[in-house]
């Protein structure tokens, strides 16, 4: 078997992180989904519109890299208006980011099959950028999105750090609501 | 500035590192000891698997660290040297594989009856410290050759590093999600 390269590495891991992200979604109703644990523990679902709106900023940004710019899906495709996002503060790089408890809880969430369904397509186009990376492009200078001076590879390791930190989140909301799972890993 | 990619799983390691003493030791042991339900485990567990984990993976990255030719071979984990058992007064053997609690129930992990927290966090610090050592022996050339994991498993050394660094990112957001239930503000911002 071939020894995988680092963007091989990085590709296979963010597929499975996805899938992990996904299926700890599944195992939650909407009302459980929806529960805020405390006024300073925002709901599965908000995590997961988290993760799908930084999949969605990330495969734009890095659209540029490796093919041509193509725009985030939450505009382009209309998701935003559909769900009444118009004008709403969405924090840094309208991902959720830095937003205050406060501010979360107030967000227009739709549904979680829709939350769910933009996630699978916001992480789809990200996981198809990212199997286009290749050594030069994984060492390819990119600035991001804290302004760093960077690489792509260097990036994407940090993108995938942040969303297993969400995804341990989701397990631990899970846990507490009763969920077997978050133990085991 | 490029970054080479043990580089990056260098200082990927550190940050976490960093962010898990962090946020522990902003909470009490009452705190940290907390389980808000009998399938969410405390703060404190948390960090005890992390720590283990990372004992375990400096054990692993010792052999190739030191270019030794037989890359099947594990260092020492401190957990042992430093006799770390016996002095946390641990009359069984500690759950889950490799003794690191993956894979037991939340009843197991519960029965274990960890120490104060500070006595963790000190394990912690010395397991951190340790592995990112090893990280930053770990040269290119090696980072792409391959060698046996903690399961025995013969997998490129570059991917077990970012594996390990996903794997304390994952629990390190869990800590924060048990902050934010406890009332305490951060989960949300990251």
């Amino acid at each position: 078997m071939p020894i995988p390269t680092p963007s091989e590495i990085i590709s296979s891991r963010l597929e499975r992180l996805d899938g992990q992200l996904l299926q700890a979604i599944d195992n939650l109703s909407e009302d459980e989904a929806s529960r805020w644990l405390a006024e300073t523990a925002p709901s599965c679902k908000w995590h997961l519109w988290h993760m799908a709106r930084w999949a969605d900023y990330v495969q734009s940004l890095l659209s540029d890299a490796v093919d041509e710019h193509s725009p985030e899906l939450w505009e382009f495709t209309g998701v935003s208006d559909e769900w009444g996002f118009e004008g709403v503060d969405l924090g840094m790089w309208g991902a959720g980011s830095g937003l205050g408890n406060e501010t979360g809880k107030s967000l227009p969430l739709p549904t979680l099959a829709r939350v769910r369904s933009y996630a699978d397509e916001s992480f789809e186009l990200l996981e198809s950028r990212v199997a286009k990376l290749d050594d030069e492009t994984f060492n390819a200078a990119f600035t991001d999105w804290h302004d760093n001076d960077t690489n792509v590879g260097d990036a994407m390791v940090g993108y995938i750090a942040h969303a297993n930190r969400h995804l341990g989140m989701l397990e631990a909301l899970a846990g507490v609501l009763g969920k077997e799972g978050s133990v085991t890993v | 500035m490029r970054h080479s990619p043990s580089g990056i799983a260098l200082r990927r390691l550190a940050r976490v590192n960093e962010l898990l003493l962090e946020i522990v030791t902003e909470m009490y042991d009452e705190q940290a000891s907390h389980w808000p339900s009998p399938t969410a485990p405390s703060v404190k567990w948390h960090l005890w698997h992390v720590s283990r984990w990372s004992d375990i993976v400096q054990s692993a990255l010792l052999p190739v660290a030191n270019s030794e030719s037989d890359l099947s071979n594990k260092g020492p984990e401190l957990w042992d040297a430093l006799a770390i058992p016996y002095e946390w007064e641990f009359q069984f053997q500690m759950p889950g594989k490799l003794g690191t609690g993956t894979g037991s129930s939340c009843t197991e992990a519960a029965a274990l009856t960890l120490p104060g927290l500070v006595r963790i966090v000190g394990y912690a610090r010395s397991t951190f410290e340790l592995c990112e050592m090893r990280y930053s022996q770990i040269d290119e050339g090696m980072f792409e050759s391959d060698f046996f994991d903690w399961d025995g498993v013969r997998i490129q050394i570059g991917d077990a590093m970012f594996g390990h660094v996903g794997h304390l990112s994952r629990h390190l957001g869990m800590i924060e999600a048990l902050k934010g239930v406890l009332g305490e503000e951060g989960s949300a911002t990251g």
